[in-house]
């Protein structure tokens, strides 16, 4: 079987208030915080961070890699590795599997899988799995007030001793709408969010979920995990998939959206929170699809650990909305120039 | 031309140092020609892996830069535990923790962008046991 051998979470210290991205375009009210990334932060040097405390949570070194996958959505290179600056980064060995997972939320799912198959087919021993992104907005759009920063890394290999969870079943379902757009140098929000969610989202969660049940027959789960870029979806997909509101574990809430990044930091969270033998059902969506993987809990790692997912999901450093402008690079427009 | 950045690669990317094999002074991150302790020349310099942690030897504030920078940003000469010094970039240190003597580790990060391309290398924020010490 293949198991979760350790992983790292890596979320940016500074945080913005939605109440100070309001105040700034002159309205009130807000809840909530945004995890945002330094100038000098971008998706390797977060998917590197959560990768290394990935490596030394299991103890493994990082020459017994035989994959390194990422799945980002804001990369911002049309052709470039940050697989592979990652991977070199960490001293993999020449004779790596290197891939990168772009164009789609899902991504962070087909990269799981890509890399639980090598180990399956007894390719590799061991593969690591990170998800990073750095979401930046149009400023003023509603897409501001999610849009965030963050990463995490899964180690997958054969069930050992120290597995944390051991992946029980999966399964993909792609229906007719293919869901959101951008073209390159395009803000998010090209599309329109509501008829994609209504139309794309809520219809492939309800065709993965009817997949997997009909694999594993079962209905219902102890903790769920599912891609939402908002937590008024998360809890309509709950809803909808008659799965009790109070089994979602979600960062949303608290550090605000970061893609592919946000999928495997609920599932780190998930892990804390879980006890031995309960079962985590995880859903992804992006354009493309959905895919859902149920993990049985072996070892819960608990939160004394180190940089525990749970410990940076506390509040961080607060910063202006100029700060977060600068850091997102927003601030040197053109005068009268499209932002 | 081979840019700068692909000849540091080793050095700043996985933090690999030179040390020499007369008197085991570390070089970070140039090879030199000869070593700067014993002047053997040529020198014989081995490649050993350099610990992420260090410590503040000496720093300045800089308080005007270029846009490009981000100020005030604090710039250190830091030793590392195995006796390499440099000067590296302070991150996420605020002027009242700043002194000599402070534990510091490196931490990735971009340095400057070379024609659309993020070139990284370490800078160095404070040590901290857990990635999120509330307390701090």
């Amino acid at each position: 079987m293949i198991g979760i051998q350790g992983y790292g979470v890596y979320i940016p210290r500074q945080r913005i208030k939605l109440g100070e991205i309001n105040g700034a375009w002159g309205r009130s009210g807000g809840r909530g915080e945004l995890a945002v990334a330094t100038r000098d932060e971008d998706v390797v040097t977060l998917g590197l961070k959560s990768a290394q405390q990935a490596l030394a949570a299991a103890n493994i070194p990082a020459d017994k890699l035989g994959a390194v996958y990422v799945a980002s959505v804001s990369s911002g290179y049309m052709e470039s590795t940050v697989a592979g600056q990652i991977g070199y980064a960490l001293g993999v060995a020449g004779d790596v599997s290197i891939a990168d997972f772009g164009l789609s939320t899902r991504g962070v799912t087909s990269a799981l899988r890509a890399c639980a198959d090598a180990i399956a087919c007894g390719r590799i021993e061991y593969g690591l799995v990170v998800g990073s992104d750095r979401l930046i907005a149009r400023p003023g759009s509603t897409y501001e007030l999610s849009c965030a920063a963050g990463a995490a890394a899964i180690l997958l290999g054969r069930e050992s001793t120290g597995t944390l969870a051991e992946l029980e079943e999966s399964a993909a379902y792609s229906g007719s709408c293919l869901g959101r757009y951008r073209a390159e140098g395009q803000f998010r929000g090209t599309t329109d969010e509501r008829f994609v969610m209504e139309h794309s989202y809520l219809d492939q969660l309800a065709g993965v979920v009817e997949q997997l049940s009909r694999r594993d027959e079962q209905t219902s789960w102890d903790h769920v995990v599912l891609h939402a870029p908002e937590l008024k979806w998360a809890r309509r997909a709950l809803k909808l998939l008659k799965l009790k509101p109070e089994s979602l574990v979600s960062s949303l809430g608290q550090i605000g959206y970061a893609g592919c990044a946000s999928f495997l930091i609920d599932l780190a969270l998930a892990l804390e929170q879980a006890r031995p033998d309960e079962i985590i059902l995880a859903i992804s969506y992006g354009p493309g699809g959905s895919e859902a993987f149920t993990w049985q809990v072996k070892c819960a790692p608990g939160l004394e650990r180190p940089a525990s997912a749970q410990s940076q999901l506390e509040p961080g450093e607060n910063i202006s909305y100029p700060t977060y402008l600068r850091y997102n690079g927003l601030y040197a427009q053109q005068p009268g120039g499209q932002t | 031309m081979t840019p700068e950045h692909w000849r540091l690669r080793r050095a700043n990317d996985r933090l690999i140092g030179f040390k020499c094999r007369s008197c085991g002074w570390v070089s970070f991150p140039e090879r030199r020609k000869t070593c700067k302790r014993c002047r053997a020349a040529p020198a014989q310099f081995e490649e050993i892996q350099l610990s992420p942690y260090g410590k503040v030897l000496s720093y300045v504030i800089q308080q005007r830069l270029p846009e490009e920078f981000e100020s005030p940003l604090a710039v250190a000469v830091i030793e590392l535990e195995e006796g390499a010094r440099l000067y590296g970039h302070l991150v996420e240190t605020s002027a009242e923790e700043l002194h000599v003597g402070l534990e510091v580790e490196a931490d990735y990060r971009v340095m400057y962008r070379d024609e659309g391309l993020n070139v990284y290398s370490y800078k160095f924020a404070p040590r901290r046991n857990v990635a999120h010490d509330p307390a701090d």
